[in-house]
């Protein structure tokens, strides 16, 4: 049972970091807001959303699910109205039609994510103006999306509304 | 009396200015967005671009994509050349087939409104 000294090091070494590591982990965990969340029991929230990048906009639609949980989890009660507007607009069609041959798989991604976050009540609107732009049929639209006149209009009422807008573009 | 007579020529020419239209306003008219006996027309997203071979792949709206090469009679509008356009752009394009090369007679790049 001899145990070298390098060994020893070694092995000594490794469990500082594992422990290093879990208490890192730790205070991730710990982060909260709970001075932005103060006296805060409902709020409105509306995500603008005109990224015309299929990775980014997938990873900021999951990003957007996160932080709806992380709100509900606080305890807080919430009502989201996400708006698409730009070249975010030909994500959320049918099929694989309005995108380039790579942006496929991601589509495809964004369409289900979609879905989810339609199935949990939250409101998903398109402006129709940029569906105009694009060349979109309005038929072409996901079933989940709620085609609106203006998406600068929803901008401005949903404001006057009470709802925070959180930009993705 | 010569501001007068300045003010005066001003105003004859600027009376005048509907008689010789822009130029543009013609070439535009050529270009309906539909294909005809002489034309192809295709709306979509450039695909790529390639300067060397100076042709661009165009992906439609709904389909496969379609190769155009740009020639030296193409007409830009939105760009002044071929180095301006790119990946992910909306287009719209007119292109004749020439023993079976596609050549665009007109690229138009579209605007990004924001809306």
């Amino acid at each position: 049972m001899n145990i070298s000294k390098s060994t020893f090091l070694t092995s000594i070494t490794m469990i500082i970091l594992v422990l290093v590591s879990i208490g890192l982990s730790n205070a991730q965990t710990t982060y909260n807001n709970n001075n932005a969340l103060k006296n805060v029991t409902q709020s409105n929230i509306y995500f603008d959303v005109s990224l015309d990048d299929d990775q980014k906009l997938l990873l900021r639609l999951n990003l957007l699910q996160r932080t709806i949980q992380q709100m509900k989890d606080a305890g807080v009660d919430v009502s989201v109205v996400i708006g698409f507007r730009g070249g975010a607009s030909r994500f959320i069609t049918k099929d694989d039609h309005y995108v380039l041959k790579e942006e496929t798989d991601n589509k495809q991604k964004i369409q289900e994510q979609v879905s989810r976050l339609a199935s949990e009540g939250i409101l998903i609107e398109q402006c129709s103006i940029a569906a105009e732009l694009f060349d979109i049929a309005y038929d072409d639209f996901l079933p989940e999306i709620d085609i609106v006149g203006n998406g600068y209009i929803s901008l401005i009422g949903y404001q006057n509304q009470g709802y925070a807008v959180v930009p993705m573009d | 009396m010569k501001k007068a007579g300045t003010i005066l020529g001003l105003l004859f020419l600027l009376g005048l200015s509907p008689i010789f239209p822009h130029p543009q306003g013609h070439t535009s008219d050529l270009f309906e967005e539909a294909s005809t006996d002489q034309m192809i027309f295709v709306r979509g997203i450039i695909s790529k671009v390639s300067t060397e071979k100076m042709q661009i792949a165009v992906r439609p709206l709904k389909g496969k994509r379609v190769v155009i090469n740009i020639v030296p009679e193409t007409l830009l509008e939105g760009v002044s050349m071929i180095d301006e356009l790119e990946k992910k752009q909306q287009v719209k394009v007119w292109y004749s087939i020439e023993e079976n090369e596609n050549n665009a007679v007109k690229i138009k790049k579209m605007m990004d409104l924001g809306c």
